[in-house]
C-alpha cells in the first residue's frame, strides 16, 4: 500500500502512450470525475480561485503524464490528490507563504463544546450551528480554514471534507500517520477556537474563555 | 474499562473510523454508560458533518472541465 504512490512525480518522456488506449480512457474519466473535490481542495491551498483553476489544470496534466506509473488497483483519487499536493508545495506555496500558526499550542485543549456549556449554552447534537453559530454561512466557516496554516488547514481538507483516511492522507501528505494524527488534532482545535470567536465577535455567545 | 479521559483521547480517531475492534468496542461501552461524553461526541460528529458540508458546497467553475480537455492531448504527447 505505502508504495502505490511512489514514483507520481517522475517526468515521463513521451511514455503516454505505454498506456493501452482502454486502460487510459478509463482511467481519465475516472480522474476527471474528482474535478470538483480537487478544485474545492485547490481553493483551500491556495485561497485563489484563479490560482485553485491553474493548479487543478497543473495537476490533471501531470496526472495524464504519468499515468503509466498509476499502480491499477490502487487508489486512483488519492493518487492525483498527492500529485496536486506537490504541484501546490513546489509551485504556488513559495509565492504566498503566510506566517504559521503552527505554534499556538494554548490552543490545544480547546473544546468548541466545553466553552459552550460554560457559557450556559445547551449544545445539541443535531445542527450544532443552530445553536451556536446561527447565522453562520459556509463561507464563514471557510474564511476561518482559509485563516489555518498550510499544514492545518490540508489534513481539515482531506480528513473532514473529502473524507480521506489517516493512512490516505499520511500518503498524499508524505507524512507519517501519527502525524496525520495529531496535526488533525491540533487543526480542529485551532478551528474550533475561529469559530468561538467569531461567535463571540458576533454576540452569538458570551465569552466564557477568560473564566478559565 | 475505560474513563472519561482515555475515552475523549480516541474521539477523533472514533469518528473518523480509525480504532481498531477492541478500542471501538471499549468507547462503545463507555459511551453507553456515560451521558456527558455521549453528548459530547455527537456534538463533535455534528460539528464535523456542518464543515464537511460547508467545504461540500463548492462546485469547480463552469469551463474548468473544458479547459483540461483541451490542454489533455498536448500533455500526452
Amino acid at each position: 500500500m505505502a508504495g502505490c504512490l511512489t514514483g507520481a512525480e517522475a517526468v515521463s518522456n513521451g511514455a503516454g502512450t505505454n498506456v493501452a488506449p482502454d486502460v487510459r480512457e478509463e482511467l481519465e474519466t475516472e480522474a476527471l470525475s474528482y474535478i470538483d473535490s480537487l478544485y474545492r481542495t485547490a481553493l483551500r491551498m491556495t485561497r485563489n480561485p484563479a490560482d485553485a483553476e491553474d493548479l487543478v489544470q497543473e495537476a490533471y496534466l501531470r496526472a495524464f503524464r504519468s499515468l503509466h506509473q498509476f499502480k491499477p488497483g490502487t487508489n486512483l483519487r488519492a493518487w492525483i490528490f498527492r500529485i496536486m499536493t506537490n504541484a501546490y508545495i513546489n509551485e504556488y506555496r513559495k509565492r504566498s507563504r503566510r506566517p504559521t500558526n503552527a505554534s499556538l499550542d494554548d490552543l490545544e485543549e480547546f473544546y468548541l463544546y466545553d466553552h459552550l456549556i460554560d457559557s450556559g449554552i445547551q449544545p445539541t447534537s443535531e445542527r450544532p450551528e443552530d445553536v451556536v453559530l446561527s447565522q453562520l454561512t459556509a463561507q464563514d466557516v471557510l474564511d476561518a480554514l482559509d485563516e489555518l496554516s498550510d499544514d492545518f488547514r490540508e489534513v481539515i481538507v482531506l480528513a473532514d471534507i473529502e473524507g480521506f483516511s489517516y493512512r490516505e492522507i499520511a500518503e498524499i501528505m508524505d507524512i507519517p500517520v501519527g502525524t496525520v494524527m495529531s496535526r488533525l488534532y491540533r487543526a480542529r482545535r485551532r478551528l474550533q477556537r475561529s469559530l468561538y470567536d467569531f461567535a463571540v465577535d458576533a454576540g452569538y455567545i458570551k465569552d466564557s474563555t477568560d473564566d478559565d | 474499562m475505560i474513563n472519561c479521559r482515555n475515552c475523549i483521547e480516541r474521539l477523533y480517531p472514533y469518528l473518523d473510523r480509525e480504532l481498531s475492534e477492541a478500542e471501538l468496542a471499549e468507547v462503545q461501552e463507555h459511551l453507553n454508560r456515560c451521558p456527558p461524553c455521549a453528548k459530547h461526541f455527537e456534538y463533535e460528529a455534528g460539528m464535523l458533518r456542518f464543515i464537511g458540508d460547508c467545504g461540500r458546497s463548492v462546485r469547480a467553475p463552469e469551463g474548468l472541465l473544458q479547459k483540461i480537455l483541451a490542454h489533455r492531448q498536448a500533455a500526452i504527447d
